[in-house]
């Protein structure tokens, strides 16, 4: 019994100058300095990450300039219809249909998004299509009805004529008119799958008519599908080309 | 040397400000800042690896983790206590993530002496198996309290907290991440559960402070710093919202904060929110003073007297 007392006693003193001990390291934050260092051009560089940095560099840059195919001619961007805007939207259209299916309708890419004016022909590097899609903007799909189909297509006439791949239209008034989907008139009342960057789905570049329908993606980026496609192309011993087809036209 | 010495000056002058109780002068001189932690971090780099190239672009030249290594080398080097973080999205949007997928970016890191980390919705990018696999090249924890990574890749690979001590400081870090549901695609976020980061940055911090006895809470938040939507979770509500949380070091919304921002919490007092834009161009820093307390009262309100510090 008094054993036992005292072992208590023991273990309560040593509790006692634990928590003595604990209060005794407390702190409070009083003051704080704040600083925002940039990191300029002119800055020295540790050479113990350059050199563990280094083969990484040498291999993106030497991959910046691997050949993903060989464009038949330039390539140009242009509205209301360009060889370049037509091979990137084709390029969309076939990468969603093979990721979503082959009833992927039409696919578009927003003028602004494309970072080049022309491609020159003869060798297309990774760099080079980087340089056209910078932005980590990813493929999705949307069902829309041909009614905001339309609507979509309005804001696309009104922007003067984006890459538009599966349909086809006239601008008139600021409006699209004459609109085929896969060669047939646009009818209000079915429904279309469509591929867009999500940049667009998400509402941007005034597209705000497409921000509440649902979006599905397989987390395949724009311009992974650019190069895919023209892997592809490759792969099947082809150049890379495209034609004006008059898919999107300004009225007479 | 110098330069600390006058930051410690300026510190005490202010807290003893604060602190004129009529007290006994060496009750005073306890209430001097005894204790210094400089905390250095970065967000939403995006694998920018090299400076932006001199392309005529507004950032050119900026950034680049070879500089940045020398900066925080320089820092180490002049400054006893330093705490080095990340606020998340180390990964994409340079052809080093797209070619390795996130392995020079952790390995530069590791190399810089990162300390911890929290994971922005990119870091999912590439597959949270491949985040794992690159985590072999860390040797710093991924902090993070609201994704519940059971039946995933990540599962045992990340924790809701941690402890770090810098001299006879206690420091708790936790971690929170954004809303995957829209951000992060089905396929890439897999099992991985979201819950509530209020409710868990506020149970954590509370651990910290009351059963770990950390002298200071650190919550590294890709939540952002603010929406327009009133009610989209943000620092700035979680600030609002917390209890035991001193400093958040935010990301995900890439904002150029000129100063670190002050809020008061559920109870008064003073939490930092700060967040330094992205890829690399700035270096965030905030030294941190502290005054000892008397006796344990964490629930009395504290202010924290915030200040820019005065050029090297």
């Amino acid at each position: 019994m008094s054993m036992f007392s005292s072992a208590s006693i023991r273990i309560a003193g040593l509790l006692a100058l634990v928590s003595v001990a604990g209060c005794a390291v407390s702190y409070t934050p009083s003051a704080v300095q704040y600083d925002t260092v940039r990191i300029t051009a002119k800055a020295p560089r540790s050479q113990d990450l350059e050199s563990l940095l280094k083969p990484y560099s040498d291999s993106v840059n030497s991959n910046m300039n691997t050949v993903v195919g060989i464009l038949e001619r330039e390539m140009e961007k242009k509205m209301p219809e360009g060889t370049l805007n037509n091979l990137l939207a084709d390029a969309m259209l076939a990468e969603a249909r093979k990721e979503f299916g082959a009833d992927i309708a039409a696919a578009f890419v927003n003028y602004g998004g494309v970072r080049a004016a022309q491609l020159p022909a003869g060798p297309l590097t990774i760099g080079k299509v980087y340089e056209i899609m910078p932005f980590d903007n990813l493929l999705v799909v949307q069902e829309l009805t041909g009614k905001l189909l339309q609507e979509f297509l309005n804001r696309v006439a009104e922007k003067g004529g984006w890459p538009v791949a599966g349909v086809q239209f006239t601008i008139k008034d600021k409006k699209a008119v004459e609109v085929l989907v896969g060669g047939k008139p646009l009818d209000p009342s079915a429904s279309y799958r469509v591929a867009n960057s999500d940049y667009i789905a998400n509402g941007g570049d005034d597209c705000n008519m497409l921000v509440n329908i649902p979006q599905t993606n397989k987390g395949v980026l724009v311009r992974d599908a650019f190069l895919h496609y023209f892997q592809s192309i490759t792969a099947a011993g082809k150049k890379i080309n495209a034609q004006l087809e008059n898919r999107v036209r300004y009225a007479q | 040397m110098l330069n600390r010495r006058k930051f410690l000056q300026t510190a005490s002058l202010a807290t003893g400000a604060l602190l004129t109780q009529g007290v006994l002068g060496q009750e005073r001189e306890e209430d001097t800042p005894v204790n210094q932690l400089t905390i250095l971090h970065t967000n939403d780099v995006h694998s920018r690896i090299d400076p932006f190239p001199m392309d005529g672009g507004r950032n050119q030249g900026l950034g680049g983790v070879a500089a940045r290594a020398e900066v925080i080398r320089n820092i180490r080097a002049s400054t006893e206590q330093v705490l080095l973080v990340d606020a998340g999205d180390i990964f994409q949007g340079t052809p080093y993530f797209n070619f390795y997928k996130g392995e020079p970016e952790i390995k530069a890191m590791a190399a810089m002496g990162y300390e911890a980390v929290t994971m922005g919705n990119h870091d999912f990018d590439a597959g949270l198996e491949n985040f794992a696999t690159q985590l072999q090249h860390a040797n710093f924890p991924v902090v993070i309290a609201n994704y519940d990574f059971t039946n995933t890749p990540m599962e045992g690979k990340s924790r809701p907290y941690h402890i770090i001590r810098k001299g006879r400081l206690k420091i708790g870090l936790t971690g929170v991440g954004i809303e995957l549901k829209g951000l992060v695609p089905d396929n890439l976020a897999g099992n991985t559960i979201y819950s509530d980061p209020i409710l868990a940055a506020n149970r954590w911090a509370a651990h910290l402070k009351q059963k770990e006895d950390c002298d200071l809470v650190v919550c590294l938040s890709h939540l952002g710093y603010r929406y327009k939507e009133a009610n989209k979770v943000s620092d700035e509500i979680l600030a609002r919202e917390s209890a035991h949380i001193d400093v958040i070091i935010g990301g995900h919304t890439h904002t150029f904060l000129d100063a670190p921002v002050v809020y008061k919490n559920k109870f008064g007092s003073d939490v930092i929110v700060n967040q330094v834009g992205w890829a690399g161009i700035l270096l965030g820093r905030m030294d941190f003073g502290f005054q000892r307390n008397k006796k344990k009262n964490l629930e009395a309100s504290h202010r924290v007297i915030i200040g820019k510090k005065t050029s090297e």
